[in-house]
């Protein structure tokens, strides 16, 4: 019997909906970990279901929806930093476009300040990382991923999971360690 | 001193809590033992608190309701243009359907070395002789008046269906507004049809006129929709360019009408004749 692609495409699309539903979250908070603002994550999670959704017809069943979606994203974002598509932005700015799409107060200046220096130097530290040890350290930071799943969800040793979050985390060190005074450390 | 190298390595496995039991005992009795390392473990972890602190994304209700609605929009695009290309290497690969894979990528090559002689012909060959265009100017003007008003015909279509498949009706107003124009294009496409195929009444051209007829179909639905027409109306017509690749098939027509090969043309006209 002939299949009716356009039936095909709107259970597929129907199918792939749920997916969204379910990993949407998920997947936009790793793309902010990885591209550290709202506008870029929104762009970035999207082209990774985007990518989920061509290649869709491909996926294995024995392999985690969500790790798959992990992998797409992180390659995608990886593919894009050597595009130098996600530029760095200035983290300030960024709050404050971001605050007002919450159509958020400004908060007391003195604590923005404190804030913000803080948060400029994490960025600036996870700027430090090549595109590959951010990806491995906020897998395992933020997204509590034990290093043998990033190592199949990278398809990576996991030796070399460890290498490189051990050369991630003694980078953040040196960086931050610059502003141990400022920060606390 | 190697016992310390041995643990700094394992320092990372510790603080993410990745050791077993055992391991954890062995490390932290080699902290109590050795200042420098317990120092260096200490900095690390607090390190890794600072990083803790990095600001999360607090994203209301909302903007995940919405988030499959924009996500559905940019995907819509990609369908469209992904679909296109996906069917039309179907149907190359139902007309040989004994191709390998690598059997597409020999065909490619050649593909890009034509084009790459095409492109060379067109830059590279000295300008044409005086005899060459004596002889096309010896066309009769019987064809060239055709097919400019094929050319008109398959140009206007064109733009109706462009601008069809291009708009999203739900989305933009002016789409109401210029439909009434792309309506009234269509009645005078449709009316202009019979006669055109009249005149390609010939063997040579019976791929131009079946293109005129699927043509004419299509229009002649876009110019008798009712002004309160249904969205869905619109969908159906749209799946009807799609699915018979019209305008792919008018672009193939445009390539061979600006080609540089007036030896085609000649054979047409000939037949024409005839």
């Amino acid at each position: 019997m002939p299949r009716d692609p356009d039936v095909t495409e709107t259970t597929k699309l129907q199918q792939f909906e749920e997916i969204v539903k379910q990993y949407q979250q998920q997947i936009f908070r790793l793309a902010y970990h990885l591209t550290g603002n709202t506008q870029d994550a929104e762009d970035l999670s999207q082209e990774a279901f985007i990518k989920g959704y061509q290649g869709f017809d491909r996926f294995r069943g024995d392999a985690q929806i969500g790790s798959w979606l992990y992998r797409i994203t992180v390659n995608t974002w990886i593919d894009a930093r050597r595009k130098k598509h996600y530029t760095d932005r200035d983290i300030q700015s960024t709050y404050r476009e971001e605050r007002k799409a919450r159509s958020e107060p400004a908060p007391d200046p003195e604590h923005y300040m404190e804030t913000s220096f803080l948060q400029q130097c994490i960025e600036n530290a996870l700027e430090q990382l090549s595109p590959r040890e951010k990806s491995v350290f906020v897998l395992r930071h933020y997204h509590q991923y034990k290093l043998k799943e990033i190592g199949s969800t990278l398809q990576i040793s996991e030796g070399t999971v460890k290498s490189l979050l051990y050369r991630a985390v003694q980078k953040l060190r040196d960086y931050l360690n610059n502003y141990r005074k400022e920060i606390g450390l | 001193m190697k016992m310390c190298k041995h643990y700094q390595s394992m320092m990372i496995e510790v603080l993410y809590e990745e050791v077993n039991s055992a391991e954890m005992e062995q490390f932290e009795a080699h902290l109590r033992e050795c200042p420098a390392c317990a120092r260096e473990y200490e900095q690390l972890q607090s390190m890794l608190g600072i990083m803790h602190q990095r600001r999360q994304p607090e994203l209301d209700a909302s903007y995940w309701e919405r988030y499959w609605e924009r996500l559905s929009s940019r995907l819509e695009q990609k369908i469209t243009s992904h679909s296109f290309l996906e069917n039309l290497r179907e149907k190359v690969a139902s007309l040989f359907p004994e191709i390998p894979g690598w059997g597409y990528r020999v065909a490619a090559a050649a593909a890009l070395l034509t084009a790459g002689i095409f492109i060379g012909r067109i830059l590279f060959t000295p300008s044409v002789p005086m005899q060459t265009r004596e002889e096309s100017s010896r066309i009769p003007v019987q064809y060239a008046t055709v097919r400019q008003e094929v050319d008109q015909y398959l140009e206007k279509s064109k733009l109706v269906l462009m601008g069809l498949m291009n708009t999203d009706p739900q989305q933009e107003a002016e789409f109401m507004e210029n439909f009434s124009l792309q309506q009234e294009i269509s009645q005078n496409l449709v009316q202009q049809s019979g006669a055109l195929k009249k005149k390609l009444d010939s063997p040579a051209h019976q791929r131009l006129k079946e293109l005129i007829s699927e043509l004419e179909m299509i229009l002649r639905q876009i110019a008798n929709l009712d002004k309160q027409f249904d969205l869905d109306e619109i969908q159906i017509i749209k799946l009807g360019v799609k699915h018979k690749f019209l305008l792919f098939k008018i672009h193939i027509e445009e390539m061979k009408a600006s080609g540089p090969d007036s030896t085609a043309v000649q054979e047409e006209e000939e037949q024409l004749i005839l």
